[in-house]
This record gives structure tokens, C-alpha cells and sequence, in this order.
């Protein structure tokens, strides 16, 4: 067992006592560790876990680890059909949620852990390797893939993210963002479990003014929020009780944004950071408080131990970003996982176009084309795609953002015929999770498609 | 369950499609344990609340112990269906 995995599991009694939430049933670590060995699954089977955010969530996670089985956060809004199609993708052994969605997936048996119902899936052999963990990509509908990460890896960019936020055990952490996202998970739950923290676990539905209330309760000293919070904050003129650290990241967020937030009272130390699930997450940070303000357009420098590359920058300096770093993920799984992202010298690709500065400054340029954001998402539209020419009437579909931050599908019949666009938007609805639902379908002519 | 949560667990199939057996469906069952509503399905099931009831339910009690049951909801909905 690596040294990061022991800490984790050996402490989980500890650990069980540093986080908090708000739910009104709390199971001991030490039921769920049971009802985990009971299920006599191999080791490196691999466990869906789709839980709301809770303390609970996390004692899942780790037991999942210490039985030797490999944890894959996933969200709770998963439906049947896509948790099947996970499950076929990614060699899950068994699937843990909500006890009714469990009865759903018609397993022979299903055993309560916990709060949770546990469905093991029969004859799926064991495809990964005890202590490694699966992180679902962006897109998690359609592309069913993910990266295949260790413990070890993931709690290096954690620690590592510690250490740039200057995270001590006295520090008490708020986690508002999903679990099933690597900086909830990663970032924010493993960083407090290694640096002797506490950690308070809230939501969803996400209130500013709750979000202040248990800063100032709960004695908050570290969160870390989206830019589509942040923004929200800025606007809605919230004012926040003190905190320490204030982190943002999954998104880009505008220079005149960090300025107006570092120009409140209430934020000592706010960091501007960059990452992407196969790199474990975290890459790059920028400490806005202590930056001059030209480089706040930048999401900082690589931390310490990363490297990273303009790969064929053009006459600007803009290229694709290539980053080496001891978290990057192993490999990538899945049926849409389309050759691993790395190059021959072990970069990993990130898709993501960038310059970077004499004084090493990364600035984000533009988002591979088939991923957007939407709604403080992301979420990958060929991915979408996938799920829209699933429908018999369909030959294709292209989705991309419209107007005003819109999702339009184009779609073609398979036949010419005129297509059932009420029928194909309930036909997602039942197959996509809601912020990527297209806002418009829009049916295509063949000669379109031509052009 | 009361006319309020007949309708809600009606939104939660029909408007939010959640796969559940419509007459398993309880007034306790909670919307994130039970039924897996996510930080944007909430946002979502607040929309879809406002249209059914012509109400307007105010930032600060969109919290996570009004939205924590159906019959957590119907109570919200009941005091401002009365006042509106």
C-alpha cells in the first residue's frame, strides 16, 4: 500500500471525526468498511459511487479504497441509462446510490451500506489495480471515459495545493461544489483529509446568503467556488464575513472580476487556479492577492515540480498547453477514450490554447472547440451528439453554443423525413443530465449538411 | 401525501424525470438522497415549483431545508400560495 493510501485509510476514524455535514443520519466508517468486505468483490473492481454531497459520500470513498476496490465518483442525477452504459464502459462491479435508483438497475442483489444501496453487477472482472481511482471526464453522459488516477497521484496535487495555499490543520474547509467533481473530491476533501484540517461539507442548493452564514458559524477559514458563484457574489453585492483563503477555478474568470473581488474587505488571500481531471486536477496558480495586477488575466504559474510547454506556439506565442506533472492520470478508459492524451515524451495534452510570459505567467486563450460551458458546467458536446444520434430518426447532430450562450443542435433525419422535435427533446431529457439538454433543436436539410 | 405534494411528486416525474415509481413515492423522500437532484436540478425544480404555483420563491429560502423533502416544499409552497 503507498504511504498516501495508508494515511488516508488508517486515519479514517480520524478523519471520520474532522468532517461535518448537515444530514440528520450519519453511519459510523466502521459499518460501511463492513458492508463494503461483505460484498466480497475482487480487488480492483471498480464501484460507482452516485451520492449526494455528505460527510457520507466520503466515508463511501474511502472505504471503497480500503477493501481494494477503486472508487468512481459520479453524479447522483446519473439515470439508469447512463449509469448502464458506465457500467459497460468501465468495467463497474457494482454500483452504490440512493436505494431506489439501485433497485432500478435490476441487479440479483442489492446490500444496504449505509445510507446506500450497493448493486453488484456479475461476472465483470476486476480491470484496475487496488488504490487507483476513476475520474469521470467532462461529458460524462455520452463519452462515459475516464482517467485512471492513484491514490498517490491525486494526493500529490493535493498536498501540493496545501502548500500553495499555505492550508494548515487549523484551517476549517467549506465544500459547496459536487463531490463527483476533482476539486471537491481532490482538491478540497483529500488536501484537508492529508493536511490535518476540518472539513464542512454543505449544499446543494447553493444560497449566498447561507454560504455566509456558515463562514461566519462554522468559523470558515478556506472554500473554494466557481467562477459562476464568484460572479454571482460580485453581483448580488454579497458580503461575506471574513475568510482567509478564497479559492476559484474550473472556468476562466475575467481580470476586472479578480480586481473587484480583491477590492473586498472580507478576502485575505484569493487564488486564481487552472487544472484538468487527467492532470489530478490542479496545474497552475495564481496568488491574486500578492500578484501585480497585470497578470491578473493569467491563472498564474505551474507549481512547483510541473512542467509545461507551448506546443507550436503560432506568431502570438498561443499553442496548446502541454503539462508534465507527477499527478497526471495513468491512463485513459472508456469506450469514447480515443488514444491517451500524452505525448511521446510523456506530456499530457490538455486541449486547452495558452501563452505563457517571460516570467512564466500561462494565459488561457480558448477551450477546445466540443467543450463548453454552460450554466458553471462543462460539459462536451460531442458527447451530446452521441446521445442525440442514438434516436432512430437521427442520421447526425452537431451541438455547439449559439447566441447568447445558447445550445443548439443541428440535427439531420436519417431519411429526409420531417422530424418529431418534441419527441427528440424528451428522448433527451430521459438520457442527458438537465444543463445539457440543447435549448434548441434545430432540424437540418441534407444540403445543409453539405456546405 | 396533500393536494401541494401530489403535485410536486408530479413535477419531479414529469418535468424533472426522475426515474422513480410514480406510487412508491413519498412525502419524506428527499429530493438529494432519494432522488438525486444536483445543484442545478434544484435550480431547475425552484423554475418548475414558480410555474406550477405562480409563486416566487425568494433567494433566501431557496436553502437546502426547504428543498430537503416534498413535504419540506409543500410547507414553503403552502405559506406563499397563502400570502399570494
Amino acid at each position: 500500500m503507498s504511504v498516501f493510501a495508508q494515511r488516508i485509510i488508517e486515519n479514517a476514524a480520524d478523519i471520520d471525526r474532522r468532517i461535518a455535514d448537515f444530514s440528520e443520519f450519519r453511519p459510523r466508517y466502521c459499518d460501511i468498511l463492513e458492508g463494503y468486505s461483505r460484498l466480497d468483490l475482487k480487488p480492483g473492481s471498480a464501484i460507482l459511487l452516485c451520492a449526494p454531497n455528505s460527510a457520507e459520500f466520503l466515508l463511501h470513498w474511502i472505504a471503497i479504497l480500503a477493501v481494494g476496490c477503486v472508487p468512481c465518483a459520479a453524479p447522483p442525477s446519473l439515470k439508469a441509462a447512463q449509469i448502464v452504459a458506465l457500467q459497460a464502459s468501465l468495467n463497474i462491479a457494482a454500483v452504490a446510490g440512493a436505494p431506489a435508483m439501485t433497485r432500478a438497475l435490476n441487479t440479483p442483489r442489492i446490500a444496504t451500506v449505509g445510507s446506500l444501496g450497493v448493486a453488484p453487477t456479475d461476472n465483470v472482472a476486476p480491470a484496475y489495480e487496488p488504490y487507483d481511482v476513476l475520474i469521470l471526464t467532462t461529458g460524462t453522459s455520452g463519452a462515459q471515459s475516464a482517467c485512471v488516477h492513484t491514490v498517490d497521484t491525486l494526493a500529490w496535487n493535493a498536498t501540493s495545493t496545501n502548500r500553495t495555499l499555505s492550508l494548515t490543520d487549523k484551517d476549517r474547509q467549506l465544500v459547496v461544489l459536487p463531490l463527483f467533481h476533482t476539486y471537491g473530491l481532490v482538491t478540497q476533501s483529500l488536501g484537508t483529509m492529508l493536511g490535518g484540517g476540518e472539513l464542512i461539507i454543505d449544499g446543494p442548493p447553493f444560497n449566498d446568503r447561507r454560504f455566509g452564514d456558515l463562514i461566519e458559524r462554522e468559523k470558515i477559514s478556506v472554500c473554494g467556488i466557481t467562477p459562476t458563484i464568484a460572479r454571482t457574489l460580485l453581483e448580488k453585492g454579497t458580503r461575506l464575513p471574513n475568510l482567509r483563503s478564497l479559492s476559484i477555478g474550473g472556468d476562466r474568470f475575467a481580470a476586472d472580476d479578480v480586481a473587484r473581488l480583491l477590492a473586498k474587505p472580507f478576502i485575505d488571500e484569493l487564488y486564481i487556479t487552472y487544472g484538468l481531471t487527467e492532470a489530478g486536477p490542479r496545474i497552475s496558480v495564481l496568488p491574486a492577492h500578492s500578484a501585480p495586477a497585470d497578470v491578473f488575466d493569467s491563472v498564474g504559474r505551474p507549481f512547483d515540480g510541473v512542467e509545461v510547454r507551448i506546443e507550436g506556439p503560432d506568431p502570438d506565442g498561443v499553442g496548446q498547453l502541454l503539462v508534465k506533472t507527477p499527478s497526471a492520470c495513468r491512463r485513459k478508459v472508456g469506450e469514447n477514450s480515443s488514444g491517451q492524451p500524452f505525448t511521446a515524451d510523456g506530456f499530457l495534452k490538455t486541449g486547452d490554447m495558452f501563452t505563457q510570459d517571460r516570467d512564466g505567467y500561462l494565459r488561457y486563450v480558448s477551450r477546445r472547440a466540443d467543450i463548453v460551458v454552460r450554466k458553471g458546467e462543462k460539459l462536451n458536446t460531442r458527447s451530446i451528439d452521441k446521445i442525440i444520434e442514438m434516436h432512430p430518426d437521427i442520421g447526425f447532430a452537431r451541438t455547439a453554443e449559439g447566441a447568447e450562450s445558447e445550445l443548439v443542435s443541428r440535427v439531420w433525419a436519417r431519411d429526409g423525413k420531417e422530424l418529431d422535435l418534441d419527441a427528440i427533446r424528451l428522448f433527451l431529457k430521459s438520457r442527458l443530465r438537465r444543463h445539457e439538454v440543447p435549448d434548441r433543436i434545430v432540424q437540418q436539410s441534407r444540403e445543409v449538411f453539405h456546405k | 401525501m396533500n393536494e401541494i405534494e401530489l403535485r410536486l411528486r408530479d413535477i419531479l416525474i414529469d418535468d424533472l424525470f426522475v426515474e422513480r415509481d410514480i406510487e412508491q413515492i413519498q412525502a419524506s423522500d428527499t429530493f438529494r438522497g432519494d432522488f438525486g437532484i444536483d445543484s442545478l436540478g434544484f435550480v431547475e425544480l425552484k423554475t418548475q415549483v414558480e410555474t406550477a404555483f405562480a409563486i416566487t420563491i425568494p433567494d433566501d429560502d431557496f436553502t437546502p431545508e426547504n428543498f430537503a423533502t416534498i413535504a419540506s416544499l409543500a410547507q414553503l409552497v403552502g405559506r406563499f400560495a397563502k400570502t399570494a
